[in-house]
């Protein structure tokens, strides 16, 4: 089944996108609470999908995206933010997102956005 | 600061508390007031940079917040619960600002925030800003939530 690394500075949502993965029989091989934390993680797990979020400490998330294209420009990449903004959207996709999910998200959304990026 | 800018955290906080804990708020009241300053003992404060500049600041008493993150987990033993009790918060209160932002933003602009700090016993030291604030009160069958907000267009 495939890898997943989970990169959000809170807590409770992990908690949320772990419990709907692991139902859907996907392994979670880490997590990452900051933008340096999730690029680290990257370089030693190689998973096969990053859940990541924009606004996190220390760098954000789309920073932190550029580095792991830039490591693997095969990474896939799916940013998850409650930051929906049209704008950022449109950078997050130029910079090599596969997906961008908004939250609060319903649960389906997270498993289909997974199994489009891995195809 | 512009009367408009709070609309969209209205609608943000009656949408998301909607979807994320099933909870009803109802809008009380809204005003001018000189600062973010909250009213409440457990209060959470976003920065706000690019098209707009500020600070958003969430404030409930203990017992809603209690309240609040075991309808956000409402199949989670209590210890889980107190567990994720700061996080849980912070992301409700991060949800509702995204929401607003996104409304803020339109199609052209790009509003950062930075991450919540949640202080959970109204630290008097901390950084709120004295700027013409405009403050929004909810009831909700849990007691009040208040939101301060004061933005300006960033020069
Ligand atoms: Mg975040």
């Amino acid at each position: 089944m495939a890898t997943i690394l989970l990169a959000d500075d809170l807590a409770f949502i992990k908690m949320v996108q772990k419990e709907i993965l692991q139902k859907e029989g996907y392994d979670i091989i880490g997590e990452a609470a900051d933008g340096l934390e999730v690029i680290e993680k990257y370089k030693k797990l190689r998973p096969d999908v990053v859940i990541m979020d924009i606004t996190m400490p220390k760098m954000d998330g789309l920073n932190a995206l550029k580095a792991i294209r830039q490591l693997d420009p095969d990474a896939r990449v799916i940013v998850c933010s409650a930051l929906g903004q049209q704008q950022l959207i449109i950078e997050a996709i130029k910079i090599g997102a596969k997906d961008f999910i908004v939250k609060p998200f319903d649960p389906p959304r997270l498993a289909t956005a997974i199994q489009k990026a891995l195809k | 600061m512009e009367v408009e800018y709070i609309n969209p955290f209205i609608i943000g906080a009656i949408e998301i508390f909607e979807k994320i804990a099933q909870i009803e708020l109802k809008k009380t009241s809204v005003q001018v007031t000189k600062s973010t300053k909250p009213a409440n003992e457990i209060c959470i404060v976003f920065g706000v940079a690019g098209y707009l500049t500020g600070q958003v600041v969430y404030s409930f008493k203990n017992h809603t917040a209690q309240r609040v993150v075991s309808c956000m987990m409402p199949d989670s033993k209590p210890e889980k619960q107190a567990e994720y009790f700061e996080s849980a918060l912070s992301s409700l209160a991060n949800m509702i600002t995204g929401r607003a932002t996104i409304l803020l933003a339109g199609k052209e602009h790009i509003i950062q925030i930075t991450p919540p700090q949640i202080n959970i016993e109204n630290d008097k030291n901390a950084a709120y800003v004295e700027f013409p604030t405009i403050n929004a009160n909810f009831s909700s069958r849990f007691g009040t939530l208040e939101i301060n907000v004061a933005l300006r267009k960033t020069q």
